[in-house]
């Protein structure tokens, strides 16, 4: 099925108007944030500290005085930025990994699928906290494991679409007219499974941006006084005797985000399934 | 189905309201019906228990592997010294009840109680002291526990209750280092079962859950017995934790985040004191820019410590001028307290005359695990940027921090909290020439002289004026900029009085009394 | 068959042994030294140089990895540099918590997830179902942490009925004990509930269109009897693999979880011999998680195997 097509059923599908709304709204904050922010996010203004909503600061404001609604805006970067990040990473690392597998196989194959098991056996917060341990504390090696943990899924999706197709009959056409690995590799399977690393790259986007919340949540990765939503959500979770309110704002923006990329996932998944 | 998701969508989000606005309500509705749910612990007849947090795990239960000040807030408890300290910090007998100094100042000789039995029920004699003083300064075939005994000659134990120190240099600090705890010769499990002399003893310690302590109804001091019966030592590390446990009643007293103090107010005893803490932005003085004393000053003129005050400790904590605390009674430099009055215009003036008319761009190294410390990085960030200079966060792990900044002095700047001791020399010393860990890479000459002298020197008050003449240079050289001690803040159930605060940090257990 | 085992087992020895290696040497390149990191900044520097003879930090790198494959082999897994108590102890201790959570999350996701599941699979379609389809599609998307803030702030802070943090020892009070695991336990279920109710319904849905139900149904069998003795036995496949990714989660230390609740499982063991340069302890426990995954990963099959017998153990 052609890219075009799933694109214009997916029009007609509501899990995915619904799930791109939701993506488009923050998406929207963060584009609107590059030319207008109502405070300088970082600006603090101690006499209001932890202030509820107002028509001066729309979301309140935090243990600082910092208003909270150009902090969320701020953290969509931070969020989009990983999300995009670990999805490219997942994509080329895994999905290369998982090619070789699927269309080698045999021994090529045993290796590849034990060293991703292995790493599976690893719970993925652990292995992020070694590479941080190691690598130090940055938004760059926090990408960095995140985009690790992503592998498998990745691997495990074109390694079975390879499977699939390496023995198909056009791809043996192809092999009699000549074609070698790569030309078969590149232009003969992988167009095939671009709807099947869609769907996954949407579920991974989510994935990735519910554990960078998860471990900056834990103080890994992103270092104040950026803002993003994890590390938002605990500072929020210090003053929640406080300000009840404030930890539902960071809360909110995750889940209209993760819910987003989930909903687009599966209506994406609907849609090239049932086109079979 | 689509339709279903959207209602579905819909309805979740009217309970997300529904949860804010319950929320709005600022928090104070339902914690009538939580507090003082266990009355327990002060019927009559019954078991008196009193339960407490420390905000870390201990270290070592055994005073020789031990060095976590949270620890010794528990543990001296358990374990005494020849001499104790009292809440002014000055030194009272212990388990040796007098002692004599000689003329020249070299001699001290300790009388011991013959009534101090350990807890295993042996009898304390002069041979523990001797095998405990020679364990620790390392005589007599065994490995040094301490360096702070380097001073002394020999040790002896002439009869069964006296035990006489010689020094190889006068010390006018050597008293104060006789709070070290005195244990039992030849006990070998003081890490899993510690036994000392103390008014309370040792139960159990249950590792990131508790540590629990019994009253010692042997104990020889009746001015000093426990008035409880059982105290437990709550390892929590999440202050949110500590004030839902005080409001369940599953604590009966607690240490607490100053912030915190405004919610529990209503319900329970607030008391608060500065601890003998100092909270420091460190300047790595051995590198540019903050090589430069112009410089160094600047940063302390833009500081504005009463907001990082207000903001950080919700006002409990007390605004330093020097490298000490003012809780150190009588080698506290009051005459400093003018220094470096937030004028961002004389700032901006030593930073031209610096030649840094253009600001410049550093990085903080701050410990993660210390929100404090980054909430105070993040002000600081904001104060400076006025004077045109640009501060990077960096947060790292504390065994990152422990190598790369406190060991090896890798970094820009800083911030940590430096606990404070009871002999200055413990708490100044940190700023001499060839410490092993000046990580602020701090040098003087007329800093390091005064050091060594103040040291071996006999008559208090020239010691004293040495002390204050150091706490100055650290000032006018702007070592760092000094910023608070914070507060130590303690939330107490109404009915349980008598907590009682020391210059080092202690929770006298003894003090706890129930009312009624 | 026997081959089959011995091969299996030799393979995981080699991966422990693999993952051991790798841990031992990832903790030589981290900066950091464990005396310090317990001691502290008040340390003493003879106390540092002591505690560093114990650990044995000043025998070469390969002797000290070599004593511990040693002490292994031994069934001794060491002592640890943070709480001075042997690692076997520790992570047992850990463990007795982390089992309680599983146990209780676990409960309650086959309560709520196999009944909903099931209801779901028929009313999917009416509206009055619609809170719950829209309830377990909120479970997939929040985060466990996130929605734990959320029940930490609606039943401590605001309601006050539950403790917000830390942990009760059964033994001590078996109320208290519960309560304390209430709010975790959710927490976990909320999501894992979710990911059940999907595929019980889905799989409910696709047995019911198979050739054997549509026989049973025509013979007249009553729909009850019907769902109960042919259809869930074959939806409970599904049913076992989400059980067994559920409880090799929690059971690996739900690390973000056990840290928001302060819960002394394995999880936060995890995150603080990491901090503190703890590599006894951190040694111990990647053997535990990697023995767990397996061992899991075994029992799930041997219950694929018991439900439908055609499955064999191949």
């Amino acid at each position: 099925m052609r890219v075009s097509t799933i694109f214009k059923k997916c029009l007609g599908n509501r899990n995915f108007i619904l799930g791109s709304s939701m993506v488009g709204l923050m998406v929207l904050l963060m584009v609107v944030g590059f030319f207008y922010m109502p405070y300088d996010p970082d600006a603090m203004d101690t006499e209001h500290t932890l202030e509820f909503f107002s028509s001066q600061h729309l979301l309140g404001t935090d243990q600082f005085g910092r208003d909270v609604l150009s902090r969320i805006m701020e953290g969509t970067r931070v969020s989009f930025l990983v999300g995009a990040l670990t999805v490219v990473f997942g994509l080329l690392v895994g999905g290369a990994i998982g090619s070789l597998a699927g269309y080698y196989g045999g021994k090529v194959d045993e290796v590849i699928m034990k060293l991703i098991d292995t790493q599976m056996a690893f719970p993925g917060v652990l292995l992020a906290l070694m590479l941080i341990a190691v690598f130090g504390n940055s938004i760059q090696n926090l990408i960095l494991a995140l985009g690790v943990m992503s592998i498998p899924r990745f691997a495990r999706i074109s390694r079975s679409g390879f499977i699939k197709y390496r023995d198909a009959e056009f791809i043996k056409a192809a092999r009699s007219r000549g074609a070698g690995d790569g030309r078969i590799i590149f232009l003969h399977i992988l167009p095939n499974i671009v709807p099947e690393l869609i769907v996954t790259s949407s579920l991974g986007f989510a994935g990735a941006v519910m554990s960078e919340a998860g471990l900056s949540y834990l103080g890994l990765g992103i270092q104040p006084p950026t803002p993003s939503f994890g590390k938002m959500l605990s500072e929020a979770q210090g003053e929640i005797l406080k300000a009840g309110w404030y930890v539902l704002v960071p809360a909110l923006a995750i889940t209209l985000l993760v819910m987003g990329f989930n909903l687009i996932g599966d209506a994406l998944q609907e849609v090239t399934e049932h086109g079979r | 189905m689509m339709q279903k998701r959207i209602l579905s969508l819909a309805l979740a989000l009217t309970l997300l309201v529904a949860a804010f606005a319950g929320c709005t309500g600022s928090g104070t509705g339902s914690q009538s019906s939580t507090a003082s749910t266990s009355q327990t612990s002060t019927d009559s007849g019954k078991e008196t228990l009193v339960r407490m947090n420390i905000g870390s795990e201990p270290d070592s239960l055994d005073p020789w592997q031990s060095a976590a000040s949270d620890t010794e807030a528990i543990m001296h408890n358990v374990f005494e010294g020849l001499v104790l300290y009292d809440e002014t910090g000055a030194i009272i007998p212990g388990i040796a009840e007098s002692w004599d100094i000689s003329q020249d100042g070299l001699t001290y000789t300790f009388h011991l109680r013959e009534d101090v039995t350990f807890h295993n029920d042996q009898p304390l004699t002069s041979a523990d002291v001797l095998y405990t003083y020679n364990n620790l300064a390392g005589m007599g075939g065994e490995k040094a526990v301490s360096s702070k005994f380097e001073n002394v000659e020999s040790f002896e134990a002439p009869d069964e209750y006296t035990f006489v120190v010689k020094l190889k240099e006068p010390s006018a600090g050597f008293l104060s280092l006789n709070i070290i705890a005195i244990l039992p010769e030849g006990y070998e499990d003081q890490a899993t079962a510690p036994v000392g002399t103390g008014p309370f003893k040792f139960v159990e310690y249950t590792p990131s859950q508790r540590v629990v302590l019994e009253k010692n109804e042997n104990y020889y001091n009746k001015d000093r017995m426990a008035q409880v019966d059982r105290v437990e030592f709550y390892i929590m590390t999440d202050s949110a934790a500590v004030v839902s446990a005080l409001q369940s009643g599953t604590l009966d007293i607690a240490s607490i985040d100053a912030d915190d103090a405004s919610v529990l107010e209503s319900q329970f005893d607030i008391y608060n004191s500065p601890q003998n803490m100092v909270q420091i932005f460190a300047m790595n003085n051995s590198v540019a820019p903050f090589d430069d004393v112009r410089v160094r000053q600047a940063v302390n003129y833009a500081i504005d410590k009463d907001q990082i005050i207000n903001t950080v400790f919700g006002g409990y904590a007390t605004k330093l001028y020097t490298n000490f605390s003012p809780v150190m009674g009588v080698y506290y430099n009051d005459q400093l307290e003018d220094s470096y009055d937030t004028d961002l215009e004389k700032a901006k003036e030593l930073l031209k005359e610096a030649g840094y008319e253009n600001g410049f761009e550093f990085t903080i190294t701050a410990p993660a695990n210390y929100q404090a410390h980054i909430d105070t990085a993040q002000i600081i960030k904001q104060q400076l940027e006025q004077i045109g200079v640009t501060a990077t966060i960096e947060t790292i792990e504390w065994a990152a921090w422990l190598e790369d900044v406190y060991s090896n002095a890798q970094y820009q700047t800083t911030i940590v909290g430096l606990t404070g001791k009871l002999d200055p020399d413990a708490v100044l010393g940190r700023f001499k020439t060839d410490y092993p860990k000046n990580f602020f890479k701090f040098s003087d000459d007329e800093y390091d002289q005064l050091i060594t002298s103040a040291l071996t020197e006999q008559d208090e008050q020239t010691r004293i004026d040495d002390y204050k003449r150091c706490q100055e240079i650290l000032t006018q050289q702007a070592a760092a900029a000094f910023i608070s001690d914070p507060n130590l803040v303690v939330a107490s159930r109404k009915d349980l009085k008598g907590y009682t605060f020391y210059p080092v940090t202690f929770h006298d257990m003894t003090k706890l009394y129930y009312e009624g | 068959m026997a081959k089959y085992y011995i091969r299996k087992v030799a393979g995981f020895l080699v991966t422990l042994f693999l993952v051991s290696l790798l841990t031992f040497a990832v903790f030589q390149i981290l900066p950091g030294n464990p005396a310090l990191v317990i001691l502290g900044v008040d340390a003493d520097p003879a106390q540092i140089q002591q505690l560093e003879d114990e650990m044995g930090l000043d025998k070469p790198i390969p002797l000290r990895f070599l004593e511990w494959v040693g002490g292994l082999l031994r069934g001794d897994l060491g002592t640890s540099y943070r709480y001075h108590q042997p690692v076997s102890q520790l992570i047992g201790n850990a463990f007795g918590v982390t089992v309680q959570l599983a146990v209780f999350a676990l409960i309650l996701t086959a309560l709520v997830g196999i009944p909903v599941g099931i209801w779901l699979s028929h009313h999917s379609k009416k509206p009055y179902a619609l809170p719950v389809s829209m309830l377990s599609q909120l479970g997939l998307s929040v985060p466990a942490f996130c929605f734990s803030v959320l029940l930490i702030n609606i039943f401590s802070v605001q309601l006050g009925w539950l403790p917000s943090m830390g942990y009760t020892p059964f033994s001590q009070d078996p109320v208290a004990c519960l309560k304390s695991l209430t709010l975790p336990s959710v927490a976990i279920a909320f999501g894992s509930a979710a990911v059940l109710i999907r595929y019980v319904k889905v799989s409910v849905i696709q047995q019911e269109h198979q050739d054997y139900v549509k026989t049973a149904q025509s013979k007249g069998v009553p729909a009850r009897k019907i769902l109960r003795s042919h259809v869930l036995r074959n939806s409970l496949i599904p049913v076992l693999t989400i059980f067994g990714m559920t409880i090799t989660d929690v059971l690996g230390g739900s690390i973000i979880i056990e840290n928001v609740f302060s819960l002394p499982g394995i999880g936060k063991l995890v995150s603080t011999s990491i901090n503190s340069r703890d590599l006894p302890l951190i040694q111990g426990l990647v053997l535990y998680l990697a023995i767990i995954v397996v061992v899991c990963n075994f029992l799930v099959d041997v219950l694929y195997s018991v439900i439908d017998p055609r499955i064999r153990l191949k």
